[in-house]
């Protein structure tokens, strides 16, 4: 994994936790507990 | 800033609803940057914050010139099994518009609820689908006829 995957369609991605904007924390199989999600990663504020 | 990504994901957050898929935004930011920024584009969706770099890490999409590495554009859609159904990483000129991913979704045979019990049968198809598209916008990029 030195260089990273970018996961492609048909993988199960290992489940994260990451704070939301609120501080709370959200962890991947949460997001898409109820429905399918679609996450953009996006550059941010630079 | 990078945000018109992000605001047509807003401007489509009623359709993708509609088309059965929560939407959700990651970055590098500090979560008091992050929600500023969900305020003042009036988000109607969760972003994370990846401040350590540890998912963008592990996708190995950071850049590595900028204050600490941060997300190259990229986009994702899982369904409740956190299964890929979608997996676009984004270039200068190829970036997937909220537009074109919702047309993707809409297809009949790309929804995943209850009534999709063979969806696995459609993951083999969208990258070939994908990629025909950027082949398509790449060939209208270069070939300015008048």
């Amino acid at each position: 994994m030195a260089y990273g995957h970018f996961p492609e369609a048909g993988e199960i991605v290992a489940d994260f936790e990451l704070r939301d904007s609120t501080g709370a924390a959200r962890t991947l199989s949460q997001l898409v507990a109820e429905r399918p999600r679609v996450l953009v990663l996006y550059r941010g504020h630079w | 800033m990078c945000l018109r990504q992000l605001a047509g994901y807003r401007d489509h957050a009623a359709a993708f609803r509609d088309a059965g898929f929560d939407l959700a935004g990651l970055s590098v930011d500090e979560p008091v940057r992050s929600d500023a920024v969900r305020r003042e584009h009036q988000l109607p969706f969760p972003i994370l914050c990846d401040t350590r770099r540890e998912v963008i890490g592990t996708w190995g999409v950071i850049t590595r010139n900028e204050k600490g590495g941060i997300a190259i554009p990229a986009t994702l859609v899982f369904d409740r099994d956190r299964r890929v159904l979608f997996s676009s990483l984004d270039d200068e000129f190829n970036r997937v518009g909220a537009k074109a991913l919702l047309e993707y979704l809409q297809r009949p045979a790309a929804g995943s609820g209850p009534r999709s019990p063979r969806r696995r049968f459609l993951l083999a198809s969208p990258g070939d689908w994908w990629r025909a598209i950027r082949g398509a916008f790449r060939f209208g990029l270069r070939s300015p006829r008048t």
